[in-house]
This record gives structure tokens, C-alpha cells and sequence, in this order.
């Protein structure tokens, strides 16, 4: 020990993120549909082509700041609002399911 | 399609230290999510919002049923319970070398210098005190800048 510090190490904090996934009713909404087979390959080329589509849209395309009680004088959480879901947040691959 | 919601501000405090001198092996972090009442709170009543916000009308022609955690997690309790077991992190640890004045609780100064150290400073987002209401990459950065602008001025 050269230096000792307790405050080292301490202090940590971090966002813990609650994810609900829905399935929807009607296709050609989602991404997990456009991002299969046939369809990634046409967002792919959009993309190249004239830099649209949704590989062009950032991992969230709607945030919402909210509070969860009124009297609060700021928004207390941040929400991510997603039209895709993923199987496994580890490997981050999308949920075979089209919707 | 999925939303995710975290708590802005989270008033739970976990750590990370080092295991061994080897700078290889993986340190102990906790992450103490959840420990005090507000973010239990606030997470649970996040919860209850973002299933809210899909059950309006609007969303009706869009809306099938909820696929996870569905329909069976509904008492307060049930649904904390869940977020504790299926939640993860939104990557944004910040904190654990935290800027201050000299005293128990801190790590660098001002000029983000290491107290009681010559020639060693810290920056990025370990210096933060508090969370920041957001992501963390833009804060980041600033703090990356600043350090340039300090270390430029000297």
C-alpha cells in the first residue's frame, strides 16, 4: 500500500434498467421483422444508398423524462422506448418472433 | 417492441475494489442496486408507468399482450421483485473516484488531482458525486475536455 485513499471504490452508482417487452398485432412495424432475411438486407442497402431506414435511427428512437409523482420539481426516471425486443440482453440478438 | 425505465438518481451506493495486485483479475463490484426505499420506489412506480403509457387507447391497434414479464406480475411486491431478478445495467457506473474537498468520502480535487498525490489525476465518469439525470457518455466527455483545458492552462 503506497497511498491509502478509503474513499477508493466507494461511491459507485449506476442505472438499473427495467425492460417490458410486448408483442404487437400488426407487422411491418417492428424491427425484429425488418431485420430478418430478406428485409435486412433491404435496410442494409437503404442505408448504404441514402444513409435512411432504421439502421440510420439511433438504439432508441423515442426517450421520455418523466416523474412518477406529480409534486416532484424534475422527472425522476428515463425511459427507452424501442420498436424491437431482444432475446438475451448479453448477446443482444433479437427475439426470433417478428412482433 | 420494449421499453426500458431506470431511476434518474439512484440514493443506493454500491463499490468496486480490487480482489489482488494483479491487474488482470476481475475486482468484487457490488452494485447494491435497489438497497434504499426511494429507488425501490421509484423503480416500481417506473414499472407501473411504462405499462400505462402502452394500455392507453392510442396504442390500442398496436398493442398484443404483454410477452415478459406478463400479466402474472402485479402487486408492488411481485413487480420489485422482478426487476430485482431480470433487470440490467443501463451502463453507466460513475462515482467510486469521487471529486470533492480533501476529506473521508473523496478522491480528487477540483483540478481532479488525487489528494495527497503529485502527478496522477482522474477523468472520467468515477469523479461524478451524484448521477447525473441522463446517459453518461455526454458528461464524460466533458469531464475529458475540461481535464485537456486544466492540464493546457498549467
Amino acid at each position: 500500500m503506497k497511498h491509502e485513499l478509503k474513499a477508493v471504490g466507494e461511491n459507485f452508482r449506476d442505472h438499473i434498467n427495467a425492460r417490458i417487452i410486448w408483442r404487437l398485432k400488426v407487422a411491418n412495424v417492428s424491427y425484429n421483422h425488418m431485420a430478418r432475411g430478406l428485409g435486412a438486407v433491404t435496410q442494409m442497402m437503404k442505408y448504404l444508398a441514402t444513409g435512411g431506414g432504421f439502421m440510420s435511427l439511433p438504439s432508441a428512437p423515442l426517450l421520455a423524462f418523466l416523474k412518477t409523482r406529480p409534486e416532484l420539481e424534475t422527472p425522476d426516471v428515463q425511459m427507452h422506448l424501442v420498436p424491437y425486443s431482444i432475446k438475451d440482453p448479453k448477446t443482444r440478438k433479437l427475439q426470433d418472433f417478428p412482433r | 417492441m420494449t421499453i426500458a425505465c431506470y431511476q434518474l438518481r439512484p440514493e443506493s451506493l454500491g463499490s468496486i475494489h480490487i480482489k489482488s495486485p494483479d491487474p488482470k483479475a476481475h475486482p468484487a463490484i457490488r452494485f447494491n442496486f435497489l438497497a434504499d426505499k426511494i429507488d425501490q420506489d421509484a423503480m416500481v412506480a417506473g414499472f407501473r408507468m411504462m405499462r400505462k403509457i402502452v394500455d392507453a387507447a392510442p396504442m390500442d391497434a398496436y398493442r398484443d399482450e404483454e410477452y415478459s414479464p406478463g400479466a402474472s406480475v402485479k402487486s408492488d411486491d411481485e413487480i420489485l421483485t422482478w426487476i430485482r431478478n431480470n433487470s440490467q445495467t443501463a451502463y453507466h457506473p460513475i462515482g467510486t473516484c469521487r471529486m470533492g474537498p480533501q476529506g473521508p468520502g473523496t478522491v480528487v480535487d477540483d483540478k481532479l488531482k488525487v489528494h495527497g498525490l503529485e502527478g496522477l489525476r482522474v477523468a472520467d465518469a468515477s469523479i461524478f458525486p451524484t448521477m447525473p439525470s441522463g446517459n453518461t457518455n455526454a458528461p464524460s466527455i466533458m469531464v475529458g475536455e475540461k481535464m485537456a483545458d486544466i492540464l493546457k492552462a498549467t
